[in-house]
């Protein structure tokens, strides 16, 4: 266990600290971008989904980033600690990371609205739990192409156009639309919480695979 | 040929494969969409034929500053200062400076607008019976003063917009829009239809509303395929092979830059064929120019091209490929929302131009010349980029530019 806790505060000091800079920066622009005094539930939600949720992007894009350098590549092969669980481990703190980033910000702004308007707060656990179920997807998506592909850039490339088409093609996306709560509607959030757990898992699956076939790690 | 070389390696990475995808798919989503039949010709005695933003000072003014009571009384003020709505809560201070502007506008006392709290919008209501009523609202008579000119009203609106935070509905590209809007007339809408048939010859306006949708996504996607070209090289362990080679710096990263410019052309025009191929079919009978598409790609989208690839080639180099797609990312972000307006907004900067109407011939040509200074301002920045790109890399050749501005942490992983 302690091994596994080492490799996490190793992973987070060399390999995710810019990232998390950078989900940070995202954070802090986000209520400067839109201001979080609205008392409107579905304005609520448009800081959280149209913009916050670029923070999963910026935190599971890149965590398998260090071993596409070839340098690095070698060196992992060499060590007994199985690749994937390094992995996994960077995965899990990620989105621990992306949950307490929706958590606090959804607690700030859900104060702040009080203190602004005197009165109850519409920013709900829906909120939270909608803006990250968006980030998640939006991450799980760069995370998908960048594993399975070897790729980051590719990653990158999908994550930010998906997001990018989402305001273009509300109806065609239908139940995988990240910005459904500023619409009024919940249901999608579900379903992209599971398609998020299916890319994960399949992520996972293609790696492990193409590291069985010595084509990857 | 290091040129061709270059070009094979972009076209068959999986880079290009997503651009291809994603440009088709928007193409095919978007404009495509749009062009299924033809713009028809308005008919005479039509009950509505929408409504053109024009200003008229005698609408403009009590509209507007009924709308601006009624916003003060109400304690929020909606604004689009990044393109995405804010509702703004003005502080005390701001209040009162506020107050001050409205007092000179309408003539409403800083006592009354103090002590109303009756404040109703205007606007439509259930009735009881379940139908829709309109409702005057109820706001402090406004009697606007006989000596208010009407530049004065521009210069107040102007100050109670930077009071808010900008982006609200007082703001110059705003006002017009939300608070002085008249009636189409038939005549009105054929002169437009005229002009598009006439003056535009059809293939004019596809040909710009091509570009607006296309523009979108290749103000963008351009960095992606310059970072990873670049990052490819430091992370297969490529630099140092490059770096004993003869080439020159200026050499490798040029051809590098047009290689990468050039491959991303290619299905840009394959669209603008298939573009005019769409148009054409939905007007058999005209004749029409073949090659409008492809020339107003050529001047529209190619610049946003080059400065894309330029940008992500120059921060690549300066510091890492993260960096470089963040920064492009906020550039275009900070593009696409620094105006609502989708049509008639070009100014000398913009990056990504807009013009989302096959109407609008006469609004474009008034922007021509900003439109041919914004062009060449971004192919030349470009070129600029590189050359910069080109003496940094050559400066890290000689071993002189080792300092990174930013670390590049993934390059020391000791997990």
């Amino acid at each position: 266990m302690s091994n596994y806790l080492r490799i996490a505060a190793v992973n987070l000091k060399h390999n995710t600290f810019p990232h998390l800079m950078l989900a940070l920066v995202i954070t802090l622009i986000t209520p400067a971008a839109f201001g979080i005094s609205s008392l409107d539930p579905r304005e609520s939600a448009q800081p959280l989904e149209m913009f916050l949720s670029l923070t999963g992007t910026a935190l599971l894009t890149p965590v398998f980033m260090p071993e596409q350098n070839e340098n690095i590549r070698s060196l992992v092969r060499s060590k007994r600690t199985d690749y994937l669980s390094v992995c996994l481990i960077r995965t899990a703190y990620s989105v621990a990371f992306l949950a307490v980033i929706f958590g606090v910000f959804a607690v700030i702004f859900g104060v702040f609205t009080v203190i602004m308007h005197s009165c109850e707060s519409d920013v709900t656990v829906r909120h939270f739990i909608g803006g990250f179920a968006s980030a998640v997807f939006l991450g799980s998506l760069g995370f998908f192409f960048s594993g399975a592909a070897g790729s980051c850039t590719a990653g990158y490339m999908v994550s930010i156009m998906y997001y990018i088409c989402n305001f273009m093609l509300k109806d065609d996306l239908k139940s995988l639309y990240l910005f459904s709560m500023s619409s009024g509607s919940f249901e999608e959030k579900y379903f992209l919480l599971l398609c998020s757990a299916v890319l994960l898992a399949l992520t996972f699956a293609s790696v492990g695979f193409l590291q069985k076939r010595g084509i990857g790690i | 040929m290091l040129f061709l070389k270059e070009c094979k390696k972009i076209i068959f990475s999986l880079v290009f494969v997503i651009y291809c995808v994603v440009l088709f798919g928007f193409y095919f989503t978007q404009f495509a969409n749009d062009c299924k039949k033809p713009l028809e010709k308005p008919i005479e005695g039509q009950t509505d034929y929408g409504t053109i933003e024009k200003e008229v000072p005698e609408i403009m003014m009590p509209a507007a500053i009924e709308g601006l009571v009624g916003e003060y009384l109400s304690g929020e003020f909606s604004a689009y200062p990044y393109g995405f709505y804010k509702c703004v809560k003005l502080k005390e201070k701001d209040r009162k400076k506020l107050a001050e502007i409205i007092t000179e506008l309408s003539g409403i006392t800083k006592e009354t607008l103090e002590k109303f709290d009756d404040y109703e919008p205007s606007g439509y209501v259930m009735g009881e019976d379940g139908g829709l009523a309109y409702t005057d609202g109820n706001i402090p008579e406004i009697n606007i003063p006989p000596t208010l000119t009407y530049d004065d009203f521009r210069e107040l609106m102007r100050k109670a917009d930077k009071i808010i935070g900008g982006g609200s509905k007082y703001s110059d590209e705003n006002i017009i829009g939300n608070f002085s809007r008249i009636p189409k007339t038939y005549e009105d809408a054929l002169e437009e239809w005229e002009r598009f048939y006439n003056d535009d010859k059809i293939t004019g306006a596809y040909a710009r509303l091509f570009c607006d949708y296309l523009g979108i996504i290749v103000s963008t996607l351009p960095v992606f395929l310059a970072v990873f070209l670049s990052e490819r090289d430091k992370s297969s362990g490529m630099r140092q092979l490059v770096y004993s080679r003869k080439i020159t710096s200026a050499r490798l990263i040029f051809t590098r830059y047009f290689s990468l410019v050039f491959t991303m052309i290619i299905p840009v025009f394959i669209t603008a064929l298939l573009a005019f191929a769409n148009v054409k079919k939905i007007y058999p009978d005209n004749e029409l120019d073949k090659f409008a598409i492809l020339k107003t790609a050529v001047y529209w989208l190619i610049p946003n091209i080059m400065a894309s690839t330029a940008a992500g080639m120059l921060v690549t180099e300066i510091s890492s490929g993260l960096i470089a797609i963040f920064v492009q990312g906020a550039w275009w972000f900070a593009s696409i929302f620094a105006s609502s307006e989708l049509t008639g907004s070009i100014r000398n900067f913009t990056f990504v131009m807009r013009h989302n109407s096959l109407l609008g011939y006469d609004i474009f040509q008034n922007e021509w010349h900003t439109i041919v200074f914004n062009r060449l301002f971004f192919t030349v920045i470009s070129l600029l980029a590189v050359l910069l790109t080109a003496v940094i890399f050559e400066m890290k050749r000689r071993g002189v530019f080792n300092v990174k501005l930013f670390k590049d942490r993934s390059r020391k992983s000791k997990a």
